[in-house]
């Protein structure tokens, strides 16, 4: 007979069980360890994920590497943030945004490729994007199973403060919030939870069994060999706990690049030799804005030497380092040499062109009853990483169009949209009173 | 139906790219490929290797398929890539960069600007250093038929304090040790070519008047540039290939044309007449 309170937890903390309505991860109750390999529970070493803490130790011995597998040795496939490019195979990591990842050709960034993100006008939606791409390395480091420190992040020119404000993962709709919170109480091993649980738990075997069900979790678990590789951010939330030195950098403006060059580099370096497979994310935020950089920075002879420097370390490291930098262009216009002549460095560039007043106006009239699908700016593609290089035309204006919302920084297909107004006068009857339908429904087949 | 024919690059009269004639003449050329953003000429550089290597252009000309190994020593300086990178390139080509013993590069974009010129406010020593060290490299390669090119090089003048004309002469220098000298070059204006900037520490005006001067000592022009009605999904661009201010000897003969051009995903390219 049982004394314990019928919602107490028996044993301590309540586990996530890999499978719904089942008990994974390390068993809690004696003698009731789980049978690994068992069907429908998540295999310990799924293909593309780390393989096990005391297998890891074997195939890699702990200590420093070699200084000749520093320079770029291939990335593991054990790296969840890492998979080849669909278009070139390279290794190839998210942006931390679905949609920018798609544009871009390789769903994803190359590794040992640059994105340059510009921006006209006074609103700073390439913070965001470059926010997501810093956040979804740290949140590599933080959904590893294994443990890993998966990735790395260096900011130039800019304090620890900016850390702060990392997006954090979205976590669904209040309704979903709530339905999570509710599966999480039912999981937690009680007496009153177990009590009904045992029951539904063999009727659900049983059902699952006549159906095939349990196959299909199977392929379920296979299909989620890389669920990892990007995530969704909710940028009301904020990434909790706030990235420590460990994962993130934050490197200060010097008036000597070759300074800021070589901290750079050593970075690279010790990050890589604690764990060789791992990713270094640089980012650049607000370049060449005059509070953080001051004029000389603004030099030609001062940017231009730096960014052919931080290309030839992108080559140097074409298995580990990816940068993104964000630069407003309406102080520095994209016609103007030193512009240019940065875009001519990077791999790939992006141009965020924010709706003018009446053109907002106008869609926000065309999509009065649909809120969400107002559109805040264009996005024009200019180079593509790669592609662009091969000699392709990979510009592309006007084409596509973002809007930031709560869930996510989304780009999709651009089209003017159509006011209602329009295609009321449209169809109202002309001076000479023929009605357009009518002259049109008549049958003129013979 | 009809269809529009796909055509074979050629550049000169005789249906060759690097001309036979070229490479036994007594002097030396000066070629110039000038493209804008969204036209780079990779594919073009690696037919012009390919061909000056071994004699044939699978890619651009199916009438060249006669093999002539070791046919001239090229010399890749590069300001914006790594050896890889061509190598990768040119493996398309069917030519094996790593193991042609006629291929040279010259690195100058590893350590560009972290080495070779440490102090970009005051760089004509150090620029002058650079290409001395070039030319050391170029005379030490065997042969006299040398096909050089050189990518970028206005980069020098954008991000130093060195003039257009020390630049210029430079390259004049280079030029006199080979047979043709490739100059690789963005020409995108007004941005990098404004001929009406009239400030002399200007970059904008040391690259365009780097880039004019080297257009008049320049025998053969090759320019790659989008299409002017917009983009098209089937067509990447026009490349021309014109005739530079300076005349070639009597018996070189530029088949000046124009094309338009399609390169794929996979870098396949299609030429046709325009």
């Amino acid at each position: 007979m049982s004394f314990r309170k019928r919602s107490e937890v028996i044993n301590g903390t309540p586990r996530t069980p890999a499978v719904p309505g089942r008990a994974g991860g390390p068993s809690p109750i004696p003698g009731r360890t789980p049978t690994p390999g068992v069907p429908g529970r998540i295999p310990s070493t799924v293909p593309g994920r780390g393989p096990l803490p005391g297998r890891s130790q074997k195939a890699k011995p702990p200590g420093p590497q070699k200084s000749d597998e520093t320079v770029s040795p291939e990335p593991e496939l054990s790296n969840i943030g890492i998979r080849p490019s669909v278009i070139t195979s390279q290794p190839t990591i998210s942006t931390g945004t679905a949609d920018l990842d798609k544009i871009l050709a390789h769903q994803g960034l190359p590794l040992g490729a640059s994105l340059l993100i510009e921006e006209s006008g006074t609103t700073d939606f390439g913070s965001i994007l470059l926010r997501c791409f810093a956040a979804q390395g740290i949140l590599h480091n933080r959904v590893d199973e294994a443990k890993k420190s998966n990735a790395h992040v260096i900011v130039v020119g800019l304090s620890h403060e900016w850390a702060k404000d990392l997006p954090g993962m979205y976590k669904g709709s209040s309704k979903d919030k709530k339905k999570a919170l509710i599966k999480s109480e039912e999981n937690k091993i009680n007496v009153s939870n177990m009590s009904q649980s045992s029951n539904t738990q063999e009727r659900d075997l049983k059902i699952a069994w006549r159906y095939g069900l349990n196959k299909k979790v199977q392929d379920e678990n296979l299909s989620e060999v890389n669920e990892n590789y990007n995530h969704q951010f909710d940028i009301t939330e904020r990434l909790r706990p706030v990235p420590s030195a460990n994962e993130m950098t934050f490197i200060q403006l010097s008036t000597d690049y070759k300074k800021l060059v070589s901290t750079i580099s050593a970075t690279i370096e010790q990050q890589i030799k604690a764990y060789s497979s791992k990713t270094i994310r640089l980012v650049i935020p607000n370049l060449l804005i005059p509070s953080i950089y001051p004029p000389s920075l603004s030099q030609s002879t001062f940017m231009i030497p730096f960014f052919h420097s931080l290309r030839s370390l992108l080559r140097q490291y074409p298995n580990h380092l990816s940068m993104a930098v964000s630069l407003p262009v309406d102080l520095y216009p994209r016609s103007s040499h030193l512009i240019t002549t940065l875009e001519n460095l990077v791999d790939s560039v992006i141009h965020l062109q924010p709706f003018n007043q009446a053109m907002s106006q106008l869609i926000e009239r065309a999509y009065k009853n649909e809120p969400g699908k107002i559109q805040h700016g264009l996005v024009n593609i200019l180079k593509l990483p790669v592609l662009a290089e091969r000699g392709l035309m990979t510009i592309h204006n006007g084409e596509y169009a973002f809007k930031n919302g709560r869930k996510r920084f989304e780009i999709e297909e651009w089209g003017i949209p159509i006011e209602d107004d329009a295609t009321d006068a449209n169809n109202t009857p002309s001076t000479e009173g023929h009605v357009p339908e009518k002259q049109t429904s008549k049958n003129i087949d013979f | 139906m009809t269809s529009i024919q796909e055509q074979d690059l050629v550049l000169f009269k005789d249906n060759s790219i690097v001309s036979d004639k070229l490479l036994s003449s007594s002097s030396s050329h000066l070629s110039i490929i000038a493209y804008t953003e969204g036209t780079q000429p990779t594919w073009f550089v690696n037919s012009l290797i390919e061909n000056s290597l071994v004699g044939t252009a699978c890619l651009v000309n199916k009438d060249l398929t006669k093999q002539t190994p070791k046919r001239s020593q090229v010399i890749y300086i590069s300001f914006s890539n790594l050896l890889e990178f061509y190598t990768k390139a040119c493996k398309k080509n069917g030519v094996d960069l790593s193991r042609e013993s006629n291929f040279h590069f010259i690195d100058c974009f590893t350590d560009l600007f972290t080495k070779h010129i440490t102090n970009p406010e005051n760089a004509s020593s150090q620029t002058s250093k650079l290409f001395s060290f070039i030319i050391k490299q170029l005379s030490m390669v065997p042969g006299v038929n040398k096909i050089v090119f050189i990518e970028n090089p206005e980069i020098l003048l954008t991000a130093t304090s060195i003039s257009s004309v020390e630049l210029s002469n430079s390259l004049v220098k280079l030029n006199r040790l080979c047979r043709n000298l490739f100059v690789i070059s963005c020409h995108t204006s007004p941005q990098i070519v404004d001929i009406h900037s009239k400030e002399a520490y200007d970059p904008n005006f040391k690259t365009s008047d780097f880039l004019v001067k080297l257009h008049q000592r320049a025998h053969l022009n090759i320019y790659l540039e989008p299409l002017t009605t917009g983009r098209a999904k089937d067509i990447t661009g026009i490349l021309t290939v014109s005739k530079g201010p300076l005349p070639f000897e009597s018996s070189i003969i530029i088949d000046e044309k124009s094309y338009t051009y399609n390169v794929t995903k996979e870098s396949n390219i299609k030429l046709y007449f325009r």
